[in-house]
């Protein structure tokens, strides 16, 4: 289980979260929503060990992680697809794979990719930059399946995506839920976000301004947190 | 064809070492962010290892070579690592300041334990290997060749098959993605330095038996490997090892073919830097991706209050006219201390106000003392005093604008590098030219003619300098001395705000070389003769880091600095002369870490939130998202 | 029309196509506002018309005038101001001389000369532009405070008192209310509403906030995967499908109808 507990954190002179709590109690997929500038990605950046909070503490399975750093919090089983391209785009296919992997597990792992998405199969050679935009996201995708995480924090990973790529990353999303693996997702699609997530958290300005299960949300909370209040009249 | 074959054996052993200590440069480059000035310094230490195990010892040679590559390789590599770990991303001036640092702390120590004396020692591996065309090849010629390029094959097979060198390879695309894959950039990074230094160490120990022992020249010789790593476009291994071996033949060559015309006679030795400067001038490298832009760290200045300043400039005035009343027979001392506060407050202004760096500072001094001597000796112009003094910095302007105005579009590290290379070529080619020092490699400077006496000639100094002082006062808090911060800090801003920052940034740099060419001038006057000796290309790095521990405060920093370098010798041991390097060197080092510490919390979270590729992001993507 | 015209531009990054073919105008006297989802091609946008950032293809006029071809000082020099979604601005400078850069950087242009021996009607230029900017961003009780102390909201009104005072008629203002607080944002939108009304400037905004941009915006483009997808008014683009599909994914449209 991850538990984000009273986190508060920023940059600089400026405070990005407010006393954040949230929780991903184990094998469940928590959905993070709120428009661009909520601290959607800078709690993100907290639960993976990149930013360390001013206060509040971050716990997994039950050991404070309160500033371990990424590797550390990899190895406790937490891992980060980030926002953008999570790839080495000068390297190949099968070298990106394989630095997600513990050594020693690289080829059971190459395995594991490789049948989550088969395309990636067939150009283990390949320069990871060279890919298309869905290829590299497929593989910043493997990476979490590859290396055997625990909890996945998914930052935009259907950004500038063609539709049908992000229908198959959900489909692989879904994959990873179903064999028990946790997930905090952050995403701009909203309903597909909610159709798989088992908890929903709303984040406006740094707080949380909901948290619950997607059947308690109307769609009207939502929009008027995206467009703003006004949106949900017209 | 035959007659060459001899010069290209020479040179391909030569050419080789450069590859290998370019190889292991290159590869520290790439994966920490840092260029390592302090590389050749490693690789002299190296070589006195190796020597006092094998010579002085009677260990036999391959575990002497093993244990100097290995004691030397991991020792400096964990050190590197640790001085340079907070400064690694923060910005390219800090990373110069700091490994030209530990360039001269390790070279210092070693002219310490060892003395300053060249060493001649035998090859240690005796005879001949074969003859090519009749041409004998030493045993040691191909042991270099073969050595160097086995570590270079070898490092390139590992960088590509094992785990450790895929890390390698990794970090530098993005450290972070790496952190977040599992494995600490921090671990990999220490194993790229420590890997950097055994090719630095190994360089060392195989090139002593060509040159002998001795501290400065080893350093020199490994420094050669810029160009080839100018060559590699500061990231391709391969071309890198290519590069150094056409260096090398090169050279070799023209020693050959300049055989006969002492005026071209430094050009040989000079080639590497001219490779350096022209690869960076012709063919700007591509930035590495996190390199942030060139930069001042944030300034925590302590303003005095308006009534403590005027004291405190009172004090000084009274002190600096009482002076030749209290120093007696050192005052030409402090004359020439005053002359080195101009060359200080003009480096001052660039670095401190502009944050960019030079390394030719002493070149522009030197520039301009030996031109002032042309303009206003009877046997030169014999131009008024006054109207020499100026002219001779005007005189250097063209320089500074023939070294800044390429380079000054790429980023700070590049600026620095050609800068260097320009000094190193000046000091070569420059020098002994009967344009500069000549062949006696000495030039005379006369006094004004009002002011014949000691204690005039240091209140004229002293006059000029406090002018000069003034002038850049004027400058920093003027607009265009805030416009010069702004550059600093924040050149994007003022670019979108309609200033073209290229052009700002050459104004700095001509301003700065003419004042230090009027300090040169000045120290030439009040020396009487000045040789190339005094403005040597690695008196430049010294300016820099002397520099760089005085303090924060424009002006006291320069008279702070210039006091420690010309006048605090006069009343020290000589022991301190020689060891300047080492001791401020040390200092750097001492005070970096000190510093670090304080600030690292903040400043690599700082940097983590940057992300991968902070350049990119900031153009394209604005920056952090939240 | 005078102001900024845009038309066809496209700006790709290796293999991927970050602007597609968009044109737009943002004239004088209007507020218009540029939107999208993350990752629509609004801030690659802004770069490429503030000539950061080479365009593949299209054409950007100012003022009537092709400036594709212009550096950023240029296109600065013409009239065209930008803020930065992470402010840039000299933390080591006091709010004061940040604002006064705007007016120095540009009066200065290719000649930084021109500040090392100040002209006098320069002196008395700078200090109307500062305070007139200052007092219309509602700084002036910071004016003194080094930038490097501040939040980021209020770094984000220094960044707009600089093209404030550096008197241009055209902005692009990135994201400019995030990090802000409410009431903060608020004022943002009073004041960037007046500098449009009263002086007349040309404003094109990227923003997140929704009810900001409705509030405040005359007229709209929104982006989608680097193409406008839909412009209009507020009040239509918030009636059109397209505009929602965006931003929370097209399944929403069906299960609003379902």
């Amino acid at each position: 289980m991850l538990r984000i507990d009273a986190v508060t954190a920023g940059y600089g002179h400026t405070t990005v979260l407010h006393d954040v709590t949230v929780v991903v109690p184990d094998g469940s997929v928590v959905a993070m929503l709120g428009p661009n500038g909520a601290g959607k990605t800078t709690l993100l950046r907290v639960a993976s060990g990149l930013l360390v909070p001013w206060s509040g503490r971050l716990i997994v399975d039950g050991t404070d992680a309160t500033g371990a750093s990424p590797h550390r919090l990899r190895s406790l089983g937490v891992c980060l697809v980030p926002e953008g391209r999570g790839i080495f785009p000068s390297l190949t296919v099968r070298e990106n794979l394989r630095l997600c992997c513990r050594a020693g597990q690289e080829t059971s792992g190459l395995e594991r990719a490789r049948e989550s998405f088969p395309v990636l199969g067939k150009r283990l050679e390949q320069i990871a930059g060279t890919m298309s935009g869905g290829e590299q996201q497929m593989l910043a995708l493997a990476r979490a399946y590859a290396g055997d995480a625990r909890v996945v924090l998914l930052d935009e990973v259907s950004m500038g995506l063609a539709p049908k790529v992000v229908d198959e990353i959900f489909a692989f999303l879904a994959r990873l839920a179903a064999e028990g693996i946790s997930l905090l997702l952050v995403e701009q699609y909203v309903s597909k976000a909610m159709a798989i997530a088992d908890y929903v958290c709303l984040l406006d300005r740094g707080a949380l301004s909901f948290v619950g299960e997607p059947a308690e949300l109307s769609e009207s909370t939502i929009l008027a947190n995206y467009l703003g209040a006004e949106a949900v009249g017209a | 064809m035959t007659d060459l074959l001899p010069f290209i054996v020479v040179g391909l052993a030569a050419g080789s070492l450069y590859g290998l200590a370019g190889v292991g440069l290159t590869l520290t480059y790439t994966t920490t962010g840092v260029f390592n000035f302090a590389h050749g310094a490693l690789a002299a230490a190296a070589a006195f290892v190796f020597f006092t195990l094998h010579v002085d010892w009677g260990w036999p040679w391959p575990l002497a070579v093993a244990t100097a590559v290995v004691v030397v390789g991991a020792l400096g590599g964990l050190v590197v690592e640790r001085v340079t770990r907070n400064v690694s991303e923060a910005d390219s001036a800090a990373g110069v300041v700091v490994t030209v640092g530990l360039m001269l702390a390790v070279q210092g120590l070693v002219q310490w334990h060892y003395g300053v004396t060249t060493r001649q020692v035998a090859p240690f591996l005796a005879g001949t290997t074969g003859h090519i065309g009749g041409v004998a090849v030493t045993a040691q010629q191909t042991a270099a060749i073969v050595i160097a390029a086995a570590a270079t094959v070898g490092l390139f097979v590992f960088l590509r098959t094992s785990r450790l060198g895929t890390e390698m390879r990794a970090v530098v695309d993005n450290s972070s993605l790496l952190d977040l894959n599992g494995s600490n950039p921090n671990r990999v990074r220490t194993a790229a330095w420590m890997i950097g230094s055994s090719f630095a160490a190994l360089t060392g120990v195989l090139i002593a038996p060509f040159l002998g022992l001795d501290a400065s020249l080893l350093t020199l010789l490994v420094v050669q490997a810029f160009g080839a790593v100018a060559v590699g476009r500061f990231r391709s291994l391969p071309l890198t090892y290519a590069g150094g071996i056409a260096i090398g033949v090169g050279a070799a060559l023209l020693t050959k073919w300049v055989g006969g015309h002492t005026v071209l006679a430094g050009l040989p030795a000079a080639l590497p830097f001219l490779v350096l400067f022209l690869a960076l001038v012709i063919w700007p490298p591509p930035a590495l991706a996190r390199q942030a832009a060139g930069g001042v760290s944030t300034r925590r200045t302590i303003a005095m209050p308006l009534k403590a300043k005027a004291g405190a400039g009172i004090v000084t005035a009274a002190l600096v006219i009482a002076v030749p009343r209290l120093v007696g027979a050192k005052l030409p001392t402090f004359t020439s201390g005053a002359g080195f506060v101009i060359v200080f407050v003009s480096l001052a202004l660039l670095v401190r106000t502009s944050g960019q760096i030079s390394l030719c500072h002493a070149s522009f001094g030197a520039v301009g003392a030996t031109s002032f001597a042309y303009f206003a000796s009877s046997s030169g112009l014999h131009l008024p005093w006054f109207l020499a003094l100026v002219l001779a910095g005007l005189a250097v302007v063209p320089l500074g604008a023939v070294v800044a105005i390429p380079a000054i579009r790429l980023s700070g590290l590049h600026l620095a590098l050609a800068t260097f290379g320009f000094a190193i070529l000046m000091e070569r080619v420059a020098y002994p030219s009967a344009l500069m020092f000549g062949a006696l490699g000495l030039r005379r400077a006369p006094r004004p003619s009002f002011a014949t006496g000691d204690t005039q000639l240091f209140y004229v100094t002293v006059a000029v300098a406090a002018a000069v002082c003034g002038l850049v006062v004027v400058i920093t808090r003027t607009r265009l001395g805030r416009l010069l911060r702004g550059l600093a800090e924040s050149p994007l801003a003022l670019n979108t705000n309609g200033l073209n920052v290229s052009v700002a940034r050459i104004v700095v740099f001509a301003i700065s070389a003419f004042l230090a060419g009027i300090g040169g001038a000045l120290f030439a006057a009040a020396t009487g003769s000045v040789n190339g000796h005094s403005f040597g290309s690695f008196n430049s790095l010294l300016y820099l880091v002397i520099l760089a521990v005085a303090g924060r405060a424009l002006i006291p920093s320069a008279i702070v600095a210039a006091v420690a370098l010309a006048v605090a010798p006069a009343y020290l041991p000589n022991a301190f002369v020689e060891y300047q390097g080492l001791i401020f060197g040390f200092t750097t080092v001492v005070l970096v870490l000190a510093t670090t510490v304080r600030v690292n919390a903040r400043s690599t979270r700082v940097v983590a939130r940057l992300g991968a590729n902070p350049v990119r992001a900031r153009l394209v993507e604005s920056g952090a998202s939240t | 029309m005078s102001g900024l015209e845009v038309s066809g531009l496209t700006v790709r990054f290796g293999g991927n196509v970050a602007v597609n073919n968009l044109s737009l105008e943002a004239p004088l006297g209007r507020l218009t506002g540029l939107i999208g989802p993350n990752g629509a091609g609004k801030t690659t946008t802004f770069a490429a018309i503030s000539g950061l950032v080479r365009p593949d293809e299209g054409i950007i006029r100012l003022f009537d005038r092709d400036v594709s071809g212009l550096a950023a000082p240029p296109r600065a020099q013409l009239g065209l101001g930008r803020t930065f979604q992470r402010p840039e601005l000299c933390s080591s400078l006091s709010v004061a001389e940040n604002v006064a850069l705007g007016w120095e950087a540009r009066a200065a242009g290719g000649n930084p000369w021109r500040h090392l021996v100040p002209r006098r009607t320069d002196g008395r230029a700078l200090r109307e532009a500062v305070a007139t900017a200052v007092e219309l961003c509602g700084i002036g009780d910071i004016r003194e405070r080094k930038v490097g102390s501040l939040s980021v909201g209020r770094r984000r009104l220094v960044e707009l008192a600089r093209v404030r005072a550096g008197g241009y008629r055209l902005l692009l203002l990135d994201e400019p209310s995030s990090g802000l607080e409410t009431a903060e944002t608020t004022r943002f939108g009073a004041v960037i509403r007046r500098m449009v009304d009263e002086d007349g400037v040309g404003i094109l905004l990227v923003e997140h906030d929704m009810a900001l941009v409705m509030e405040v915006c005359d007229y709209l483009f929104t982006l989608d995967f680097g193409e406008r997808i839909f412009a209009g008014t507020p009040a239509a683009t918030r009636a059109s499908g397209v505009v929602r599909a965006a931003y929370l994914g097209d399944a929403v449209l069906q299960d609003a109808a379902g």
